[in-house]
């Protein structure tokens, strides 16, 4: 059962797109933002200083 | 049988942190949150040792084996619960603790609502409450456990477990759990990515797993393995249920979970907390997708009739699912990797059992014995001595109920994280957030999330052993604690509201 129609593109690591991008795309994306917020958020506390 | 030496050095090992940490208590604070002193990577492991028991490894690969990448939003929920838990309450808890000298969550809303005793009070209880349901559920699990996978006693497993554990916990306090935490924080993250590593190798590989995985057509959610999620109205994995879940209970439960929150106030420098989000979300995506992909190449495996799961000692005709991890293990990886696993076991059933015990003789110690009944007036020594009797009866007691565990107790240990999400979450996002909460209001929400979250739980899960899916909205079903959740959070909204404008209307 296909749920988005990335779906029929085809399959990578064998999971459906969908599941792919549920189970590592969006972590990483998630992990991305909170190592960029954290390094703007320490510069921002650096030039305070 | 090389288990048993490897066991004995670990455990000694244990011990004797426990004992070097003892010289370096001094004080309440020392024991009750390492005097604040705690470093970058010791309190980074603490915090993912406290969050992952023998419960969550085991479990979440017991899920996976279940009900497949369905359950994956776990991973990102779980690790998230720790970015809250440091963005949305660390940095304001911290600074607290360093400019007033707060040691505990109870301590904060003592504070902030200048309440010595009644809100005190009621936090103190329930997290002793649910600290010590969560320990019957710790040794449950290593019990049961031990007992399938290493034909060890159930009871042995129980005792040898609860005495290390509270030989450096009493000897110790904070300093010995994060020492310790540190070293089976390693242990577990290593183990299991190792683990998955090589149990995934040793079955061709992730791509085939996966291919292999789409073609399982019997069991359950047979058909769904390979999805994000899973029909509309699917038990456990539908949309909304996965939502209400993994989307809102378990981070938000979790960040606010007592054993994981009151180490917030144990960090030394606060602008370290900028810099935890990503290195706990990363810690805990790992340790997590490991056990989670272990549990689904067990699903896999037993399709292909390398292994087959032992029968659950307590429920009739049921697999203990949670068994997948050690029994894949000892099926696919060579002995001598194998015998480390039971090692990898014990370190995450003692990183939370520890902290748990810890928790609850703070809340009988401090909070209510030091701060409630002797009205700040009792000395260090006093404190300690009772924190450290409290640590060892819970010990012992909760050890006893795991021996022969009611089927009320499996209830209570299920119904736990909903009662987290629902008692502290408003109570400490509106109180640390929003100025014109009052303290009768979060007194209430507290005790309404509380006491919500157990009807409704009863209600819709008939217990003792409810799934906790029999409650539907639009034909959906959802996980009940968003209902205690709502509920608390009206009431501290409407409370706060109503003396707010009482003040105005005498004011003016």
């Amino acid at each position: 059962m296909n749920w988005f129609i990335l779906n029929s593109v085809g399959t990578i690591l064998g999971l459906p797109i969908s599941t792919f991008v549920m189970a590592f795309a969006l972590p990483s994306a998630i992990f991305a933002v909170l190592i960029v917020s954290a390094i703007v958020s320490r510069r921002r506390g650096d030039s305070r200083r | 049988m090389i288990e048993l030496p490897l066991i004995i050095l670990y455990l000694v090992g244990m011990m004797a942190i426990g004992i070097y940490a003892s010289k370096k208590v001094r004080s309440i604070s020392d024991f009750v949150n390492a005097g604040g002193s705690l470093g970058f990577w010791v309190f980074s492991l603490l915090m993912v040792a406290s969050l992952v028991s023998g419960m969550t490894a085991l479990g979440v690969a017991g899920l996976g084996y279940v009900a497949g990448y369905t359950t994956w939003w776990e991973q990102i929920a779980v690790p998230l619960s720790l970015v809250l838990s440091i963005a949305v309450f660390g940095m304001k808890l911290n600074r607290l603790a360093k400019e007033n000298g707060i040691l505990t969550v109870q301590d904060y809303l003592a504070y902030r609502f200048n309440d010595t005793k009644g809100l005190r009070a009621i936090s103190a209880i329930f997290s002793a409450f649910v600290s010590a349901v969560y320990l019957v559920g710790q040794y449950v699990a290593i019990g049961i456990i031990f007992k399938a996978v290493l034909g060890w006693d159930y009871g042995l497993a129980i005792v040898v477990s609860l005495i290390v554990t509270l030989a450096y916990v009493v000897a110790g306090g904070l300093f010995a759990v994060s020492w310790t935490s540190f070293i089976q924080g390693l242990i577990v993250v290593g183990g299991l990515t190792v683990s998955a590593i090589l149990i995934v190798s040793g079955l061709g590989g992730l791509e085939k797993i996966n291919a292999t995985l789409a073609e399982i057509s019997e069991g359950p959610f047979a058909g769904f393995l390979n999805q994000p999620w899973g029909s509309w109205e699917a038990p456990l994995i539908s949309p909304m249920f996965l939502f209400t879940l993994f989307g809102l209970t378990v981070p938000l439960g979790l960040a606010v979970a007592p054993h994981i929150i009151n180490n917030v106030m144990s960090l030394k420098k606060i602008s370290h907390m900028k810099l935890l989000p990503p290195v706990l979300f990363g810690l805990g995506f790992l340790l997590l997708s490991s056990a989670k992909i272990i549990g689904i190449s067990g699903r896999v495996a037993e399709y292909l009739g390398i292994i087959s799961l032992p029968q659950h000692p307590v429920i009739p005709g049921s697999k203990l699912t949670d068994a997948v991890f050690p029994v894949l293990a000892k099926a696919v990886l060579p002995y001598e990797v194998y015998v480390f696993i039971v090692v990898v076991v014990l370190a995450a059933v003692m990183s939370t059992t520890d902290r748990l015990l810890l928790t609850f003789g703070v809340n009988v110690a401090y909070d209510i014995y030091h701060n409630i009944i002797a009205k700040g007036n009792s000395s260090a020594k006093k404190i300690n001595l009772i924190n450290r009797a409290s640590i060892v009866l819970i010990g012992i007691i909760t050890a006893y109920v795991a021996l022969s565990p009611p089927p009320l107790i499996a209830w209570l240990i299920w119904l736990a994280l909903g009662i987290m999400f629902s008692t502290w979450f408003p109570a400490l996002t509106l109180s640390l957030y929003w100025s014109k909460t009052t303290r009768n209001a979060v007194l209430w929400g507290m005790i309404v999330g509380f006491i919500s979250t157990i009807i409704v739980g009863y209600l819709v899960t008939e217990p003792p052993l409810g799934l906790g899916v029999s409650l539907n909205v639009a034909g959906a079903p959802i996980y009940f604690p968003i209902i205690g959740f709502l509920a608390s959070t009206v009431t501290i909204v409407f409370i706060s509201i109503v003396e707010n404008m009482g003040k105005e209307v005498s004011l003016s």
